[in-house]
């Protein structure tokens, strides 16, 4: 599934409010999402990111986190898990 | 550590770190305030040098930060500052260097044949040749036969090029019938340019026509190039002195009123630098122009070895306004003035003769005094004319 469907289904207050896109390269992962409005945690073991309908946490190693002048936060590094939650920030 | 993208190189970067803990909060502001950045490994941030004025307006004590000097170029220079003034010497050398052999600095004209140099070089300026073109779009055997084409006089041209000088040889046409100012003529007469008494005549060619003592007009001849002999007649050419007594007179007056003309103190009103045929004008202000004003212009060059001329000069021009001012003169001296300006007078119509006999008169008239002077003098009034033989 794509991981906007995949977010859709599991966390339905995500749904239509932010956009996630997941990719796999060769030795890492690339989580981008946008619709970001604040950042809770950053490690580099734990990123977690806040939006209006709900939070996006991703958990690995080696994560670094990318932000664009768009607003679209991309967190890069071995994402060895993404965890859909609710809640209004 | 982690790569950043040409443009932070280029325009500069600065790496934010945050106070343990404060990592999050530092990253919410850049989203926030939609600054594009970049976590490096080390849990600092990359911003581009034009963004780090908006985030520490928004930190402010909000969130502990510390800012790196500026990375990329732009700190390079900064850093580098003392070396960049004989950096940018050098790099500027390079240029005009390269810039400055791809042109014409000289153009050497060697003309014969009644064309001078400088008609050569205004027809190669039309062309489109001269100080100033670039080398390399000059097609000399092109450039040769446009001479050839705009120039009937012009027999023969060659142009060879060393380095960024033009070497330009001409040879122009001998004109076919009658005599050119370099050939001496085959048969001629001296003759008369003003009327006059004969004192001495020394012939070297050709007879004497008259003798000393005789009266002779403007036009008359004074040695001959026609000779008769015993076979016929001979023709040769006439060349010889002839000094006669000459009468002239000349006046000069003094008016009791003059206008004397003057003019008020130079202003600078236009300043240029020439460079290879470039004019670039510094500065230009003619403010207003009357009729009354004139422009006085001054081209200072600079030269090399006192004969070879830099093609770079300076013109300045400067605005003088003209003042015309009536001024008095007393009697008593109207004919000291007038005597002063009739001695100039005869100084110029005496520099190549002596005076035989001057006698001066004067007279004040209505608004003035004249002074006039009659003389004499012993001057060589002879001229070589020759004659076409073929009629």
């Amino acid at each position: 599934m794509r991981a906007n469907e995949a977010a859709s289904h599991i966390a339905p207050n995500l749904s239509g409010a932010v956009d996630i896109e997941i990719k796999k390269r060769q030795r890492e992962s690339a989580c981008a999402v946008s619709g970001v409005v604040a950042v809770a945690e950053l490690s580099s073991e734990a990123v977690v990111l806040l939006t209006h309908r709900g939070r996006i946490s991703l958990r690995g190693s080696s994560l670094v986190l990318v932000i664009y002048d768009s607003g679209t936060v991309e967190v890069k590094g071995k994402i060895e898990g993404v965890d859909l939650g609710y809640g209004k920030f | 550590m982690d790569t950043v993208s040409f443009s932070y190189y280029l325009f500069g970067y600065r790496t934010v770190t945050a106070e343990a803990g404060s990592e999050a909060k530092l990253a919410s502001a850049l989203v926030y305030l939609g600054i594009g950045s970049r976590c490096g490994a080390d849990g600092s941030f990359t911003v581009r040098e034009g963004d780090v004025g908006r985030l520490r307006a928004y930190l402010g004590g909000r969130v502990r930060c510390s800012f790196s000097e500026l990375k990329g170029l732009p700190g390079g220079i900064l850093r580098q500052r003392h070396y960049i003034l004989p950096l940018l010497s050098f790099i500027l050398s390079v240029i005009m260097t390269v810039f400055l052999s791809s042109v014409v600095w000289d153009v050497r004209i060697e003309a014969e044949g009644g064309i001078n140099s400088e008609e050569i070089r205004d027809m190669l300026s039309e062309i489109g040749v001269g100080v100033g073109s670039g080398i390399n779009g000059i097609d000399i055997e092109r450039t040769e036969n446009a001479l050839l084409l705009k120039c009937e006089e012009l027999a023969w041209v060659q142009i060879n090029r060393r380095g960024t000088v033009l070497y330009v040889e001409t040879r122009g046409r001998r004109e076919g019938g009658g005599t050119s100012s370099d050939v001496p003529p085959l048969c001629s007469n001296v003759i008369a340019v003003r009327d006059g008494v004969i004192e001495e005549i020394t012939v070297r060619g050709g007879v004497a026509a008259v003798r000393p003592g005789d009266t002779v007009k403007a036009g008359d001849i004074l040695i001959s190039g026609i000779v008769s002999n015993e076979s016929g007649v001979r023709f040769e050419r006439a060349e010889g002195t002839v000094i006669a007594h000459t009468f002239d007179s000349v006046s000069a007056s003094c008016l009791a009123t003059e206008e004397v003309e003057s003019f008020t103190e130079q202003e600078l009103c236009s300043f240029s630098i020439e460079i290879l045929g470039k004019t670039i004008n510094i500065f230009k202000n003619y403010g207003n122009l009357t009729d009354d004003c004139v422009i006085i212009e001054d081209e200072e060059v600079y030269t090399v070895n006192e004969d070879k001329r830099l093609p770079v000069s300076v013109k300045r021009e400067y605005i003088a306004r003209r003042v015309v001012t009536a001024v008095p003169n007393a009697a008593s001296e109207l004919p000291i003035i007038a005597g002063e300006r009739l001695s100039l007078l005869l100084a110029l119509e005496l520099r190549d003769a002596d005076l035989v006999k001057l006698r001066t008169y004067g007279e004040y008239i209505d608004d003035g005094y004249i002074i006039t002077a009659e003389y004499v003098k012993a001057e060589n009034i002879g001229r070589e004319v020759s004659v076409d033989l073929l009629g």
